[in-house]
């Protein structure tokens, strides 16, 4: 018997699955952190409404905006590197390869070598300086796509136009790291390696980040149908009856509007937007109507897993690994594991 | 007799590269109409220019008297299906959903295949002898497979006018037969057709017209029996060539 196309059910069971997989993660990452408080129990008597004074100030302060902040981080990622690998017809896209990062990674710079802030103020203008300098990343790009002409390569000049901006942006950044002090020079390293240590940020800003980050992404479901289509490729998605510039458009401000804000908060984490969506394609196949929710809880787990682990580290090494380190060590062996997988089922139509 | 496309004095450039040069054309309804010609002739250009996604820098198109310009791509779509030259695929989508996506232009944004739609994909798979090969990767097909799975999916788009570049460049001979079979058969159920082709004998034997397409101008416009004769052919690819008759068929070889 032959399998029917993609349905309804399917696409709801697979986004209940990865959904059920990323609550499981996410209470792991309440019930363990860098504190001893904490386990299984924690959770019990959490939900027993049954916390003492300091376990609700752990949760509640530190544990619970974490967990929800990595969810909607990985969820940003995930969606962003799938987005990107279709427009652009590259599955070495990843969020960044547009030049959001190097602009956010140059804003948040800028803003540690030259502002003068005080350290209450440092939570919220590092975020503000790094998404001002992925919005300006995005204006080159689409400043420059927008003098090509259509169906004349405008796919390779965006990819190389935020290749150029990322490198333009890293010198700039070596540049600052080779003038400042060590100790600053540090800062701006640790703030590079990314973080998804958010506590004390007020619940007003993480709750509209919150709502930009899960807004675009539901833009962006809207558009599944025709980043399928885009994915042939332009002139095919064309054919099909697709709006290619106003879509590609469209679906790379809003991905890089959701990415932008994560990374405004989270630093560069890298490798998830990448890996994600080719492991989750790789199990749910290629259709963006599936893949799309599958990669946004699928990538909020992976991150937040990550986060568990690398706060897990805290009690061999004494000090709480950046998760962007993780997420790399973790996601190399999976992906290579998912596509060991995928080449022996291809063997098997040979 | 209604006209699905109508071209006017099209010219296209790429720099100083004069690809087009005023042509005018049409296909009416009922009628497979061939473009022949030399490599870079422009036969795919005007391909493309027909299907709206490379604008003419002089000229326009029409579709029943439309103008293409003014038309949205979904507009486009319901009107016009193409089958390009079949690129290698990035993304594994499997034949049957590659396929389905020839209904993009008629299904509404969060719709899902109706019962009806997959039937057709799979009605239009297996008249291209495809059918076993449904849940196969379109990364895994052969490039012959790759370009009968372009024609299933235009096949499903239920458009009036079908535009073919090269349809028939990686198959066999049984398989050009039965593709240009399904042409013929569109053409004569009312719809239209303009194809790209180097075979001459199959233009002999389903094409109505045939145009010769020279150096970015049309050299000839006419019945095949009219218009494909030894001069022309080996005026436009520049090798002399010898038409003759088997059965009474025309075949064609090279003198």
């Amino acid at each position: 018997m032959t399998k029917r196309p993609l349905s309804a059910l399917r696409i709801a069971a697979v986004a209940l699955i990865t959904l059920i997989i990323w609550v499981a993660v996410a209470a792991l990452g309440l019930a363990y952190g860098s504190s001893d408080l904490g386990g299984w129990d924690l959770l019990v008597r959490w939900i027993s409404g049954d916390l003492s004074a300091t376990e609700e100030a752990i949760v509640y302060r530190a544990r619970l905006p974490r967990v929800v902040f990595a969810g909607l981080v990985g969820a940003a990622l995930a969606v962003g590197g799938a987005v990107f690998q279709a427009v652009l017809r590259n599955p070495l896209a990843d969020p960044y390869i547009l030049g959001i990062s190097g602009g956010a990674a140059l804003g948040g710079t800028l803003l540690l070598t030259l502002g003068s802030v005080t350290v209450g103020a440092l939570v919220l203008g590092t975020p503000v300086a790094a998404f001002a300098g992925a919005m300006g990343a995005l204006a080159v790009i689409f400043g420059v796509e927008k003098w090509t002409p259509p169906g004349r390569g405008s796919t390779y000049v965006l990819l190389l136009t935020g290749v150029i901006v990322n490198a333009f942006a890293a010198s700039v950044i070596m540049f600052f790291q080779s003038v400042v002090s060590a100790r600053k020079a540090q800062e701006i390293l640790f703030y590079l390696m990314g973080s998804l240590a958010v506590e004390g940020t007020p619940v007003a800003v993480m709750g509209a980040a919150a709502v930009v980050i899960l807004g675009s992404i539901v833009v962006i479901y809207a558009f599944a149908r025709d980043l399928n289509a885009l994915s042939l490729g332009d002139e095919d998605a064309a054919y099909l009856g697709v709006e290619v510039r106003k879509v590609r458009r469209v679906t790379v401000t809003v991905a890089s509007l959701a990415v932008a804000v994560a990374v405004a908060f989270s630093g560069i984490i890298g490798f998830v937007g990448l890996v994600v969506p080719h492991a989750v394609r790789l199990v749910v196949g290629p259709d963006h109507r599936v893949l799309l929710p599958a990669c946004a809880f699928g990538g909020a787990a992976f991150l937040t897993g990550a986060d568990v682990v690398a706060r897990a580290m805290f009690s061999l090494l004494g000090t709480t690994l950046p998760v962007g380190v993780l997420t790399s060590m973790i996601g190399a062996p999976l992906f290579l594991y998912f596509l060991w997988r995928s080449l022996r089922r291809s063997e098997e139509w040979q | 007799m209604t006209t699905p496309v109508k071209a006017k004095n099209i010219e296209v450039s790429f720099g100083a590269n004069q690809v087009l040069r005023d042509v005018s054309m049409v296909a009416e309804t009922g009628e497979a109409v061939a473009v022949v010609g030399a490599n870079g002739a422009g036969k795919t250009t005007l391909i493309k220019v027909l299907a709206g996604v490379l604008e003419p820098s002089a000229g326009g198109v029409t579709f029943g008297g439309d103008e293409l310009q003014k038309m949205k791509r979904r507009q486009i779509a319901r009107r016009v299906a193409v089958v390009p030259q079949g690129a290698p695929q990035v993304f594994s989508y499997h034949l049957l959903d590659f396929v389905l996506m020839g209904y993009h232009a008629r299904t509404a944004r969060f719709s899902m295949p109706s019962t009806d739609q997959i039937d057709g994909a799979r009605r239009a798979l297996a008249s291209l002898e495809l059918g076993d090969l449904e849940e196969s990767p379109v990364s895994h097909l052969s490039g012959g497979e790759l370009q009968r799975a372009l024609m299933a999916r235009a096949m499903v788009a239920s458009v009036p006018l079908w535009l073919l570049d090269e349809p028939t460049a990686s198959l066999d001979m049984r398989h050009q037969v039965a593709l240009l079979e399904q042409v013929r058969c569109h053409v004569d159920g009312g719809g239209a057709a303009v194809a790209i082709l180097h075979d001459l004998a199959l233009i002999h034997r389903f094409f109505d017209r045939v145009l010769v397409l020279h150096e970015g101008v049309f050299l000839a416009d006419g019945a095949p029996d009219e218009v494909l004769v030894p001069e022309i052919v080996s005026q436009i690819f520049a090798v002399p060539m010898q038409r003759g008759e088997v059965e009474g068929k025309v075949v064609w070889v090279v003198a």
